[in-house]
């Protein structure tokens, strides 16, 4: 006999209810949470892209979930993310041991319309989770 | 009275502490993977789209999340998050992504220039399909047992059907009954 935990949305059953009227169940996977944490990104003046690594040292490639600063605003969107105002791109790339997130400006330091803003420091900011379960085969 | 299970992270009181120190609440909806799985899709020749599709057949639109890894041969072949295209800087050569509908999962491969890169190879698909709906849901209708649903359908049958009390009842007494006995 399998057993299970099931408990279900205000008002459902739990013995005959949908799985998406379900508050909680043991009987599907839930994402688990190995590490979470606020990233600060900087891109120097006169570069336009910049990397923050962060280690899991699971052995292998993660779930990850990612919300970073989208714009000079501070507004965040789950990566990746692009053409937004002030920043070229914002995603992550997962290796078995680290992620690593990176940031590129919209404009590359040759366009003279952005130097201005090229020339100064840029800062973004983010949270990631990083999870126990697996994406690598 | 609410009843359900909770469990606090370390050195939370798990009777004091925010919704945010909690790692178990069952009072609140989780995101509950339904399917996790992958998906290899063998890039054409000719088609500068392809796709390849996961049928759930929910009849409703899900939560997803899909991760994708180009293969040998790419600019870029490390594991990332759908949807995002390969890139060298600022100029895109191929993009993955993945949407959904009611019933399917779709996982796509666009090509920019020219179909016949990395044509014949494999691009890796591992999808995440969550229960949990994108779209708003009707109310409860029918279940065959319990004792708040007894309760209610007993009430709309002139009360024939009163097999079971309600327990605790302090919603459905307030909510249902007067329904039927109030007037």
């Amino acid at each position: 006999m399998d057993y299970n935990i099931k408990i279900a949305k205000e008002l459902y059953d739990a013995k005959y209810c949908d799985d998406k009227d379900l508050c909680l169940t043991g009987g599907t996977n839930l994402f688990k949470i190995k590490m979470e944490g606020n990233y600060s990104i900087t891109i120097p003046g006169g570069e336009f892209t910049a990397s923050k690594t962060i280690y899991h040292n699971l052995g292998y490639e993660p779930a990850v979930l990612v919300f970073g600063q989208i714009d000079e605003f501070g507004s965040r969107q789950r990566l990746p993310s692009s053409l937004r105002l002030g920043l070229g791109r914002h995603y992550c790339d997962i290796y078995s041991d680290r992620i690593v997130i990176t940031v590129i400006d919209s404009c590359s330091p040759t366009d003279t319309e952005c130097l201005n803003r090229i020339q100064n420091t840029r800062t973004f900011t983010g949270y990631y989770y990083i999870f126990f379960d697996q994406v690598s085969s | 009275m609410a009843q359900g299970i909770k469990i606090s992270k370390p050195d939370k009181n798990v009777r004091t502490c925010n919704d945010k120190d909690l790692i178990i609440d069952s009072t609140k909806e989780c995101l509950k993977i339904k399917y996790m799985g992958e998906l290899n899709l063998t890039l054409s020749n000719s088609n500068a789209l392809d796709t390849i599709t996961f049928n759930h057949n929910f009849g409703y639109f899900p939560i997803f999340y899909v991760f994708f890894k180009l293969p040998p041969g790419a600019m870029i072949t490390t594991r990332r998050i759908c949807n995002e295209d390969e890139r060298s800087t600022y100029e895109a050569t191929t993009e993955c992504g993945a949407y959904v509908t009611n019933t399917k999962l779709v996982c796509w491969v666009y090509r920019f220039d020219d179909p016949s890169y990395l044509a014949g190879k494999v691009v890796n698909f591992k999808y995440y399909i969550f229960a949990n709906p994108i779209e708003p849901q009707p109310l409860p209708r029918i279940s065959s047992e319990g004792p708040w649903l007894d309760l209610t359908y007993a009430d709309m049958t002139l009360g024939t059907n009163f097999s079971q009390l309600p327990s605790p009842g302090i919603i459905i007494d307030s909510n249902y009954g007067d329904l039927s006995f109030g007037g």
